[in-house]
């Protein structure tokens, strides 16, 4: 035994503390166990759906910075777009279709979370023509202000939408549609709430889409009369308002409408917002709960089906996710009843079967309450780990009640005995499995990506609760376990047993050293082929739309409807040039600029653009009485400044020093490929500019313009802080005098005073400089550089924390070799089953594959080390090997086909996600298993020496711990 | 793109910068200086003309003149752009020394043309358009031309903003002022130049100006104008007449212009016309803001839609093989049949 002494005694002072609790005052243990667990179900009960989109976001990455700096006057990178097309022909000049489109666009308008002053529509006043008249030019409102429904009217709006360059933006490319476009606001400025998205997604499912494409709409009434202090308690807030005994609302008054229907399940526990009118006239809204609501469906006079209505955006993704989840879960409630029959086959137990799902199932619950108490919710992008901590969870109880029966089974003993026996045989090695998962996992939080390092906050959490209802709670449990005759119980267990002896026997074989070398050699030409396959994996999306749903969802046809009618897409990229104050009536400065938009066009993958140069040369030409020989930027610096003036900061193409332009880059999609070709254009075109640049302006060099672009970017980042720092003091309630009296805020207003002095002295030229990205492709491109530099590296982070991990376990080299090639090997070759099956690594897979990485540690684990104990007790390999199967290894194999079997069911799932992810668990929980039973033991064939028996000595199993 | 190179094959390395700057004239006033508007304040920089770039979607971008040379079509456009086709479909970029926008393009013969355009820009090519030299470039200027008339392989004329006039005898090597007071005294811009069929030569411009040189350009008198807005386009017609189109679907025909008895044609529309070409001697096609088409049968003076407005502008037309050829904001597009 090469385990040293100290950590031999670690270890037995560990079980022996172990034993003292679960043991000998089992029944005040478990009483502690169930309070707790009452007190975190409690606490899981109302843990809140938390989704975010600056959270997926890597705040750390310089285009974050970029992102950041410019979010308030270029618009985020969180939009939602809605688009109404006709569906029967005819273009959007009518009565009926312009009259939706304003209503539509009122509609968004008022949906929570949505930035007012960045709704755009025909109908919004940001929305403006310019036009030619003799001796001069007009500007307006695309929409006059006294518009009426007259075909001169329509005539007019048509060529309005044409001369202020409309089409492909607000309006389709064959002018049958129109767009509603709109940007979200995650935290409300003014109160610091976050913006709920479910309710958000609710809601635009409810108030845009409902309305306007639902034939009925529901009607909310009550069931009977509502009566202050009789059916309707008081609330505190009622006070002075209503009157007890006050009948607020008749039998049969409309409280709310709907256009999708509130489901009955929902209504009990939703409350339904009547509005009052008081003595003062002033609305007053009242909550009435929905026992008491009666629905009735009537037709929907606003229903039109000739108009279509599309809508995407990040929260429409949340929503559909969100509404998915039902399904997910009961597609994890399926994977787990299927775990548990086939368990009841395997004991032949109902008790024992439900003993390792219920553990699992309390460990998730003590998840999500440790989750609740740690200030976090529950992201609906996360929900698989939950699942996988299932899965490990299930993993190590079947091992557990595997061993326990094997206890009963060989020793003859009783349920307490057996207890005893498997807690002092598998704890050390369970707990050291489940703290290399915990290891492993916390590395994962390396990745500078909020949500990730949520998961990995989950998942270690998660993994935490698994030590104490795997070994705490099931070993008290199994304690008080009645087999009843304990002899039929063995005898049952033999004859099912036999059943599968010459499987185990066949497999025992992999230690013979010709089978040995075969396995090896077919792991050698696997890890070969699945090393040049991997190649092919994407960092990023591999797919066109959204992959988390299916492709042929309504989200997905809806963007597609989006992309394939109008210009400009649902993915844009823009790049922000800077450089100095009032810059932008520079010929030299704009050319930059209209130079790199021209290339970008030029690009693949890009659909359009637009920029301020763009504009100017329209208004330019404009000037010059609409000619197109015109239609350039003009090196006289006074007839720029007439070609900028009329675009003003609001339309989002200029800051209000005009020392920040913003290229707008619509892509066609937001594939990794298509992003990075854009993003390495963007960075060659930079770079060639500033060298040509150089080249002519020999007063400055890339050393003082990288330093003054530092400058800027520290400029920026100190006064979003500062900002950031007084918004919060003033939601805190402090005084405006106060806050300037802070001393926290003083410190942050010199620093950014100095930045600042230090900028304005840096008052040589230089080059534009093309500041990636913001924009949702910006923040794509930023994620998947954050993950393809950091996912190698953290893999290894994991590997080195699980060898670290198995080498504590065993003290012994050969555990690293026999446990982590096979596990090396199912990592590459998952790797390729990713890039087989077109699942992009990103920000939602790469937790799921490092957690699949969990449950290949856990089975290699105990496979080892039964079959390093049964060598170590004097068993030649072949035998010990043989015993090995027998005692760990068939639940192994049990766990890894019952787990893969549960989650094959996803590929029947309304989630592409679930369904991508069943696939690569599939094969996850599989090929460890197959790791595990026969790679393991055919490295550990030429690892492993069996000690030598003294002569006439038998070999009998003992645990080395 | 449909194979450009099989266009012009011998395209591939044909770039030529022989001509250079050496035209360029003093450029000590050029670069913006510093001033009250808190611009940094920066070292005088030389403008250099930069070659342009050959660029997959160079059909689309702004393109302002096209010309049907007898051998192949040659439009030209922003950023230096002349791009070259045999069939009015394909069309492949030809390098040019220089990347400001070109506004206007005419040939001698099919051999010899210029074009020329922003930064007082003169290109000159004398094999049909495969290469071009750098004939002149004054971006200090900040004036434009905007249009060009070649007479022969010697003699050209180029008109532009501000009164811009410009004349060469010798093919190019010299670019001297044309002394039209009566034209460019008003400093108005000069849209249009073209030969009448009785060899006169025709300006129109800016506030309804109208030039004529009945000696060959020796003098220019100023014509007396049917309208006040500004002409975009010229079209000699029969023997000494012309059309004129321009602002705000003005368009305007005579049978002899040295008398002037200018005739209104009914257009139906308020959208400029900003080019108009001869399709035969019977018919004009005019085009302008929103992608509006107008044919003008110029026997009876009466117009026809072809095209409704609903397009970005069109800036120049040309007709070929029964269709038309129109270039403008989008780029090329065509129209295949005018009947």
């Amino acid at each position: 035994m090469s385990q040293p002494v100290f950590m031999h005694r670690v270890f037995e002072a560990a079980i022996r503390f172990g034993e003292s609790f679960i043991y000998q005052r089992r029944r005040t243990t478990m009483t502690v166990l169930l309070l707790i667990t009452a007190f975190l179900a409690w606490e899981a009960a109302h843990i809140k759906q938390d989704a975010g989109y600056d959270k997926s976001i890597p705040l750390k990455h310089p285009y974050m910075q970029v992102y950041k700096q410019y979010q308030e006057q270029f618009g985020g990178a969180n939009t939602l777009l809605v688009a109404l097309m006709q569906k029967n022909g005819g273009d959007i000049y009518n009565e009926k279709f312009l009259t939706r489109l304003k209503q539509v666009t009122d509609a968004v308008f008022f949906l929570p979370g949505i930035d007012r002053s960045q709704v755009q529509s025909l109908f919004t006043p940001n929305v403006t023509y310019i036009e030619v008249v003799e001796g001069g030019f007009y500007g307006a409102n695309v929409i006059p202000a006294d518009y009426q429904p007259t075909p001169a009217m329509f005539a007019k709006i048509k060529s309005n939408v044409a001369k202020g360059g409309y089409i492909g933006r607000l309006v389709s490319n064959d002018q049958r549609g129109a767009m509603v476009m709109a940007d979200l606001l995650e935290v409300d400025p003014i109160t610091g709430v976050k913006l709920d998205y479910g309710e958000l997604a609710d809601q635009i499912e409810d108030r845009v889409r409902g309305r306007f494409a639902s034939p009925v709409k529901y009607l909310y009434k009550a069931k009977e009369d509502i009566v202050a202090g009789k059916n309707y308690t008081l609330r505190k807030t009622d006070e002075g308002k209503l009157k007890a005994g006050q009948v607020l609302f008749k039998k049969g008054d409309v409280l709310a409408e709907h256009y999708v229907p509130v489901g009955t399940l929902k209504r009990w526990f939703t409350d339904f917002n009547g509005t009052l009118h008081l003595a003062d006239g002033s609305a007053y809204v009242v909550p009435v709960h929905g026992r008491l609501i009666d629905v009735e469906q009537t037709a929907n006079p606003e229903y039109s089906p000739d108009i279509g209505i599309h809508i995407v955006g990040f929260a429409k993704v949340v929503g559909d996710v969100i509404d998915a989840t039902q399904e997910v879960v009961t597609f994890f409630l399926i994977t787990l009843v299927m775990t548990m029959i086939l368990l009841w086959l395997y004991v032949g137990s109902f008790r024992l079967a439900i003993l390792p799902l219920v553990c699992s199932i309390t460990a998730v619950v003590w998840e999500f309450g440790l989750l609740k108490l740690f200030g976090k919710g529950v992201d609906p992008f996360a929900i698989l780990v939950p699942f996988l901590i299932l899965a490990v969870s299930v993993s190590h109880g079947v091992q557990y009640v595997n061993a326990w029966v094997g206890e009963l089974e060989m020793y003859q003993r009783n349920s307490f005995d057996a207890s005893l026996y498997t807690w002092r045989r598998l704890a050390i090695y369970g707990t050291m499995a489940i703290m290399t998962d915990v290891a492993g996992f916390a590395m994962i939080a390396l990745i500078p990506i909020g949500i990730i390092q949520e998961m990995a906050l989950n998942a270690c959490l998660g993994m935490a609760a698994i030590i104490i209802t795997n070994k705490v709670m099931m070993p008290i449990w199994l304690t008080w376990v009645n087999i009843g005759d304990v002899k039929a119980f063995v005898a049952k267990q033999e004859k099912r047993d036999s059943i599968f002896d010459p499987v185990w026997k066949l497999l025992s074989n992999m230690v013979k050293p010709k089978p040995a070398i075969a396995a090896l050699l077919i792991c050698g030409v696997l890890l070969g082929v699945s090393l040049w396959k991997g190649k092919d994996l994407q960092i990023g999306d591999s797919q066109k739309g959204v992959p988390e749903l299916l492709p042929d969802s309504r989200y997905n046809r809806d963007n597609a409807a989006i992309v394939d009618n109008f210009a400009l897409g649902t993915d844009i990229l823009k790049v922000v040039a800077e450089t100095d104050p009032n810059a932008c009536i520079r010929y030299d400065v704009m050319e930059q600029i209209d130079r790199l938009a021209w290339h970008l066009t030029n690009t693949a993958g890009v659909q359009s653009t637009l920029s301020l140069p763009q504009l100017a040369k329209f208004v330019y030409s404009i000037f010059v009485e609409g000619s197109p020989k015109f239609y350039v930027l003009p090196r006289n610096k006074d007839a720029m400044v007439q070609a900028i003036t009329p675009i003003t900061p609001p339309t989002g193409m200029l800051n209000e020093s005009c020392s920040a332009m913003p290229i707008w880059v619509f892509t066609s999609d937001h594939r990794a490929t298509t992003i990075n070709r854009i993003v390495g254009e963007v960075e060659r075109f930079g770079s060639d500019n500033a060298q040509e640049f150089y080249e002519t302006h020999k007063d400055v060099d890339a050393k003082y313009c990288d330093e003054k672009n530092l400058t800027r970017r520290e400029t920026g980042m100190d006064k979003i802080a500062l900002e950031a720092m007084t918004e919060e003091r003033l939601r805190q309630g402090m005084s405006d005098d106060k806050i300037q009296a802070d001393p926290a805020i003083v410190a942050q207003q010199k620093k950014l005073d100095t930045a600042k002095a230090k900028l304005a002295g840096m008052d040589k030229e230089c080059p534009v400089n093309f500041a990636l990205a913001t924009g949702n492709v910006g923040v794509m491109a930023a994620t998947n550089q954050v993950v393809h530099e950091l996912e190698k590296r953290i893999l290894l982070y994991v590997y080195i924390a699980i060898v670290i991990c198995v080498y504590i376990s065993f003290f012994e080299w050969q555990s690293i070799v026999c446990i982590m090639l096979p596990l090396a090997l199912v990592s590459w070759m998952a790797y390729a089953v990713m890039a087989l099956l077109g699942i992009g690594m990103k920000v939602a897979t790469l937790p799921v594959v490092a957690l699949a990485v969990g449950i290949g540690v856990d089975y290699g684990i105990y496979v080892y080390a039964t079959l390093a104990d049964a060598c170590a007790s004097g068993f030649d390999l072949r035998e010990g090997y043989l015993k090995t199967l027998k005692m760990t290894g068939k639940a192994v194999v049990f766990t890894g086909i019952t787990l893969g079997f549960g989650v094959a069911t996803w590929l029947f799932s309304g989630l592409q996600f679930q369904r991508d992810m069943g696939k690569l668990l599939v094969f996850m929980f599989t090929a460890n298993m197959f790791g595990a039973i026969l790679i393991l033991p055919a490295i550990a064939r030429f690892l492993i020496v069996p000690r030598k028996l003294a002569p006439g000595e038998k070999p009998v199993f003992k645990p080395r711990h | 793109m449909k194979t450009p190179r099989r266009v012009f094959p011998w395209l591939a390395g044909a770039c030529c910068f022989a001509a250079g700057a050496w035209l360029s004239a003093g450029a000590e006033d050029a670069a913006p200086a510093a001033s009250e508007d808190g611009a940094p304040p920066t070292a005088p920089v030389q403008i250099k003309p930069r070659p342009s770039e050959i660029m997959p979607k160079a059909t689309q971008a702004l393109i302002l003149g096209v010309i049907d040379t007898g051998e192949h079509l040659i439009a030209v456009g922003d950023r230096g752009e002349i791009l070259a086709s045999n069939d009015g479909r394909a069309w492949a970029q030809v390098p040019t020394p220089v990347r400001a926008a070109l506004t206007a393009v005419s040939f001698a013969d099919a051999q010899h043309g210029w074009a020329v355009g922003h930064d007082a820009v003169v290109l000159h090519t004398g094999d049909g358009g495969r290469t071009w030299t750098l004939q002149n470039f004054q971006p200090e200027l900040q004036e434009p031309f905007l249009d060009v008339l070649a007479l022969d392989p010697n003699h050209a004329y180029a008109v532009g903003a501000y009164g811009l006039f410009e004349q060469t005898t010798d093919g190019g090597a010299n670019w001297t002022k044309v002394e039209a007071p009566a034209i460019t005294g008003d400093q108005l811009h000069l849209y249009a130049i073209r030969k009448l069929g009785n060899g006169d030569l025709f300006v129109a411009g800016e506030q309804g100006t109208l030039g004529l040189s009945t000696d060959g350009g020796k003098t220019w008198s100023k014509l007396k104008s049917p309208y006040e807005g500004t002409f975009f386009g010229a079209v000699p017609r029969g023997d000494s007449g012309a059309l004129v189109c321009g602002l705000r679907g003005n368009a305007y025909l005579s049978h002899d212009v040295r008398k002037g008895d200018w005739q209104k044609i009914d257009t139906g529309t308020t959208n400029s016309f900003f080019g108009c070409a001869a399709l035969d001697a019977h018919q004009v096609a005019m085009v302008g803001l929103n992608g509006i088409v107008e044919l003008v049968d110029t026997d009876t003076g009466t117009a026809r839609n072809v095209k409704s407005p609903g397009d970005t502008p069109y800036s120049d037309a040309v007709p070929f093989k029964g269709g038309l050829v129109m270039v403008g904001v989008s780029g090329i597009q065509h129209i295949d049949s005018l009947q």
